[in-house]
């Protein structure tokens, strides 16, 4: 169970207060992906980071009793000059897995070869993508957030990334955020629109389609 | 009650796995980039006192207080340099690793232990070896008061913490902070008993320098090593004050200003 309970968030730029999110409350169903839409800016990934625990909300409280997992994307999570390997191995640690099996795990579905070894600043997105993606599967965890990054790598890779979703979405939910309605639609079984600073709950990605397309 | 009691167990667990991994993490970005990284740890402190060799040498000057050099060097290089490195590398722990903050279990504050804990462990390794060495093969002796050093090289490290985490809020909020302390700690290398002792200072400049923490932390450190030498300044309930002080403003600024930190 994940619950918002008011939460509000607001950036200062340039002495001006933007508010992002404007006091959110909101139930995620547990036995349901969902998608969250939304226009670029309109703090997807910000909204996306406070549930995940990483950023805390200016007001409010986020409730959750399962294990989620951390900001799955592009961007941040690994440190540039430590291998691929380096980084997997600190992972596992600091969610008290088992070091070798996690690796290991990653290593096989990164496919990295041996750049696997090589320092995280020497990948392109596409490799930082599988691996962020790899390792995060190699740890169980109830929800997976995830950040725009399934929309990489070649459609072979995409193939094995949605056969693994499959065999895991027995037990496990994903929150994903993006503005590409097809990887909603793939991967979503319901799905939320962020507008304005408000979370609204659609039955079904259809239905948010076409609010989404009137933005 | 029980309840409270295990969701703490699992708190404590969890931060000592982080935590864990942070040093193993930072060992490896700290000394592990180059086949003899190790070795540059010690290295630093023994170049230092080369330099000083030769000066000392020169100008005609033998360690007080019936030290030997390499002794006498070592006991005031090694506490002040546990209290810089360790403020400085806390100053810097968190704007250089703003991507670990990433996982929610990872909180400024690992980073700033797991940075100090590594930065204590490889200084007091480094002692250890510069006065063994010169045990064995020098004209050292065994620590009169092992308690004594111990506690000094503690102050140093909690000194260094507590004026470091300050550092990294107040650096959040003025990021010329860093660079003022920078020319402080640079100034306080040569005035905090490295090249001579509290005995050997004239009056005047002894009442102004006994303000000094880190001179305090050196002569605690030094007449733990040599029960012979009775220094003028190294009371341990000062620098106390110091570490409490800088302690409580710095954990309550890291607190308020987590916020700030922006990934």
């Amino acid at each position: 169970m994940i619950e918002l309970l008011n939460i509000s968030k607001s950036y200062r730029v340039n002495g001006k207060t933007n508010r992002v999110l404007q006091n959110i409350s909101f139930m995620f169903p547990t036995d349901k992906s969902i998608g969250i839409l939304g226009l670029n800016g309109a703090g997807k990934s910000t909204l996306l980071r406070i549930i995940a625990g990483v950023e805390l909300p200016d007001e409010g409280e986020v409730v959750k009793d399962c294990r989620v997992s951390w900001p799955i994307g592009f961007k941040g999570g690994f440190n540039a000059s430590l291998s691929g390997e380096e980084n997997c191995r600190f992972i596992a640690r600091i969610y008290g897995q088992n070091v070798d099996r996690v690796t290991g795990f990653a290593y096989e579905f990164a496919e990295l070869g041996r750049q696997f070894y090589d320092p995280i600043r020497t990948y392109s997105s596409g490799m930082k993508a599988r691996l962020a993606f790899g390792l995060s599967m190699a740890i169980d965890f109830d929800v997976y957030m995830i950040d725009e990054v399934t929309a990489v790598g070649d459609k072979r890779f995409r193939d094995k990334c949605n056969a693994l979703f499959k065999e895991r979405r027995q037990r496990s939910t994903v929150i994903m955020v993006s503005h590409s309605m097809p990887t909603i639609r793939e991967y979503c079984d319901c799905c939320a629109i962020l507008a304005r600073g408000s979370l609204q709950l659609y039955e079904s990605v259809e239905d948010a389609e076409k609010v989404y397309e009137a933005l | 009650m029980t309840r409270a009691l295990q969701e703490f167990a699992t708190g404590l667990y969890v931060q000592t796995n982080v935590i864990h991994a942070l040093i193993l993490r930072e060992t490896k970005t700290r000394f592990g980039k180059y086949q003899l990284g190790y070795l540059w740890a010690l290295l630093e402190p023994i170049m230092w006192m080369s330099l000083f060799f030769l000066m000392f040498l020169f100008g005609g000057r033998v360690a007080p207080n019936g030290m030997d050099f390499v002794g006498f060097m070592a006991t005031g290089m090694c506490p002040f340099l546990l209290f810089r490195q360790t403020t400085n590398q806390l100053t810097r722990a968190v704007s250089g690793n703003k991507a670990l903050l990433f996982y929610p279990q990872v909180f400024p504050l690992d980073l700033l232990i797991a940075r100090g804990t590594l930065e204590a462990a490889s200084i007091s390794v480094v002692f250890l070896l510069i006065m063994g060495g010169n045990a064995v093969f020098g004209a050292g002796t065994a620590p009169a008061h092992p308690v004594h050093v111990i506690t000094g090289f503690a102050m140093a490290s909690l000194l260094g913490a507590a004026l470091g985490t300050t550092l990294h809020a107040a650096t959040l909020y003025f990021p010329s902070v860093e660079n003022y302390m920078s020319s402080v700690l640079r100034l306080m290398f040569w005035v905090s008993g490295i090249f001579f002792t509290s005995t050997e200072l004239p009056t005047q400049a002894a009442a102004l320098l006994w303000w000094n923490p880190a001179l305090h932390i050196v002569e605690i450190v030094r007449s733990g090593w040599y029960g012979a030498y009775h220094p003028t300044i190294a009371d341990p309930g000062y620098v106390l004050y110091w570490m409490l002080g800088f302690g409580f403003i710095g954990l309550t600024l890291e607190r308020i200003s987590r916020r700030r930190i922006e990934l």
